[in-house]
């Protein structure tokens, strides 16, 4: 029962690779690895060199939390940017290629292929992630010797990782439904842009998916604790989980115009 | 009555587009073991009820039971019955043609050890052995045909429903298809279900008929009751010359020298030409007519559309 799932997921990370999207992935999580720990450290250095004599330029003090603070940020503008576009495929491609009816037509059924496309973008999202995690970390080793705790690590980035999950749900219930890529993509972005504007709220906020985006480097900062930032985690992951549930609804009731 | 006699039982289904009925209140049966072409011009609903029998779409009135088995709500048991051509049937584009069988066959749940020598034999007999490490989206539309041909008979269903197997191909590779369709159900007693507009396959390959038009069943059968049921006539095709003028012949002359006239009984032949010999024309050539599929296919949608 297990092992055709096994076989969808081998099957999405083969396609993965050969359409370059696990590379791009990674190549852009390895370049937020490497340059938010190395352009924190430089940047001052290399503006003030840039500038003529006798000018002075404000930059933020090369820290490593400063360095922590760069590296979220990339994550989750550039990185999270990508991971929408990334996955957006993952179903709607499904249907945009017309290789849906092949699968059905197999026996598989429809929930299992919607928990094997999640456990696939997943595992993606993870193996590019730990790389970023690994380079930032040695090269916060060797600027600063690593005077964050690989606890702290660990929790800011997982929060982080938990926001990258719900995207991926919110891409494969949006694929389902509208079985394009472009609508899918559109429709992600839109979401991710509302809830940034709700966020100005800050009761609201605190529960909004989107703030475990700044509460990871609050983690870090040491201004929240863990405690603070639970209320916003379990909602994600119920989200998470709920887009799931509805994605399995949706595609057992599609009609399937192929 | 027990739906077991039959591979497929088709009850009084109907499904509705918006406002657009598709297929219409249609009843069918194929038996085990037949060869059966479900014939019709484009738009008449083949592919509509094919997705029906498959599970993917849901009549809105209507029975459908593949060896018994309701496909809508038991999709997983439905398919170990039955392979289905699809008529877009589009596979893995960036994998290779073996790679998606392989997929196919594993996600069916069949074993890897069985698998690989399945693979082996399907690719040779589609004859795309050379071709297999190539990917899906550098196959011609023909090697796509036979591709898609082998996944839907890769775990021996007893059951096998091509839509259009035939269409986009040329008459070689038409010809490959359907020898493939032939032998298969040789080896494997198996049903087979076709949908096509290209009535000479199906001729080929076909025991028994149903004729679809705006969603409805117009006519079932073999290719002798239909001729039967709709009481056409043999006829004999005559190239003669005639002696002196005869009011029988005058009758159904369709050109100078060619005359066609029906007839039930041989004997009618002999004495038709003996007549002509004898009031001193000559016949060159006298050949029997037997009216073709496509003679009752266009007969019947002719007779439905006045
Ligand atoms: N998803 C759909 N939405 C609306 N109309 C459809 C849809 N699918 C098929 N139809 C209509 O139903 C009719 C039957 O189509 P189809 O079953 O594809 O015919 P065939 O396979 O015999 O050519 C056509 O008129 C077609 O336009
Ligand atoms: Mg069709």
């Amino acid at each position: 029962m297990l092992r055709n799932m096994a076989t969808i997921i081998k099957k999405e990370l083969i396609e993965s690779i050969r359409k370059y999207r696990l590379f791009i992935l990674m190549a852009v999580f390895i370049f937020i690895g490497f340059m938010s720990p190395i352009g924190t450290k430089y940047l001052g250095e290399i503006m003030s060199m840039l500038l003529p004599e006798g000018y002075e330029i404000k930059v933020r003090q090369a820290s490593e939390v400063e360095a922590y603070f760069q590296f979220f940020k990339n994550i989750s503008q550039l990185g999270m940017v990508v991971f929408i576009v990334v996955s957006s495929g993952l179903m709607a491609d499904e249907f945009e290629k017309k290789t849906i009816v092949c699968l059905l037509t197999k026996g598989v059924s429809r929930s299992k292929i919607i928990i094997s496309k999640f456990i696939a973008g997943a595992l993606e999202l993870l193996f590019c992630y730990i790389t970023a995690v690994i380079i930032f970390r040695y090269y916060t080793g060797v600027f600063w010797s690593n005077q964050v705790e690989i606890a702290t690590l660990l929790y800011s980035n997982l929060i982080v990782f938990e926001y990258g999950l719900l995207i991926l749900g919110l891409n494969i219930f949006l694929g389902t439904k509208f079985g394009t890529k472009l609508a899918t993509v559109t429709s992600c972005i839109f979401i991710n842009i509302l809830q940034i504007l709700m966020s100005i709220h800050p009761t609201i906020a605190k529960y909004l998916p989107v703030s475990l985006l700044s509460n990871c480097v609050y983690i870090v900062e040491q201004k929240k604790t863990v405690s603070d930032t639970v209320a916003a985690v379990v909602i994600s992951m119920l989200i998470t989980i709920l887009l799931l549930v509805i994605s399995i609804k949706a595609f057992k009731e599609k009609e399937i115009e192929q | 009555m027990n739906d077991k006699t039959f591979a497929i039982k088709i009850d009084g289904v109907t499904k509705r587009f918006d406002q657009k009925v598709a297929v219409n209140n249609l009843s069918l049966t194929v038996n085990s073991g037949e060869i059966f072409g479900f014939l019709g011009p484009n738009g008449a609903g083949k592919t509509t009820l094919v997705k029906m029998m498959n599970g993917i779409l849901t009549p809105n009135e209507g029975i459908i039971s593949i060896e018994g088995i309701n496909p809508f709500e038991k999709p997983a048991v439905a398919h170990r019955y039955m392979g289905t051509l699809t008529e877009t049937a589009n596979m893995y584009e960036y994998m290779t043609g073996e790679e998606n069988l392989y997929f196919y066959g594993s996600v069916f749940g069949m074993d890897k050890a069985v698998l690989k020598d399945r693979i082996e034999e399907l690719l040779e007999a589609v004859d795309l052995l050379d071709d297999k490490d190539k990917k899906v989206g550098d196959y011609s539309t023909g090697m796509k045909k036979r591709l898609a041909l082998a996944r839907a008979i890769i775990h021996y269903p007893k059951l096998v429903i091509l839509d259009e197997p035939t269409s986009g191909l040329d008459p070689e590779n038409a010809r490959k298809i359907n020898s493939l369709i032939k032998e298969y159900v040789a080896t494997n007693n198996a049903t087979v279900f076709i949908c096509t507009h290209q009535l000479r396959y199906a001729q080929d390959i076909c025991d028994r008929y149903g004729f679809i038009n705006k969603g409805h069943i117009i006519c079932t059968g073999t290719l002798s009751e239909l001729i039967e049921k709709n009481s056409f006539s043999n006829n004999i095709h005559l190239k003669a010359k005639l002696g002196c003028p005869n009011k029988l012949l005058d009758q159904f002359k369709i050109q100078e020298e060619i005359y066609q006239i029906p007839f039930t009984d041989e004997e009618e032949i002999a004495e038709l030409i003996k007549s002509v010999v004898v009031d001193g024309g000559k016949v060159y050539e006298a050949r029997l007519k037997r009216p073709t599929l496509e003679d009752v296919y266009f007969s019947l949608l002719n007779e439905e559309a006045s």
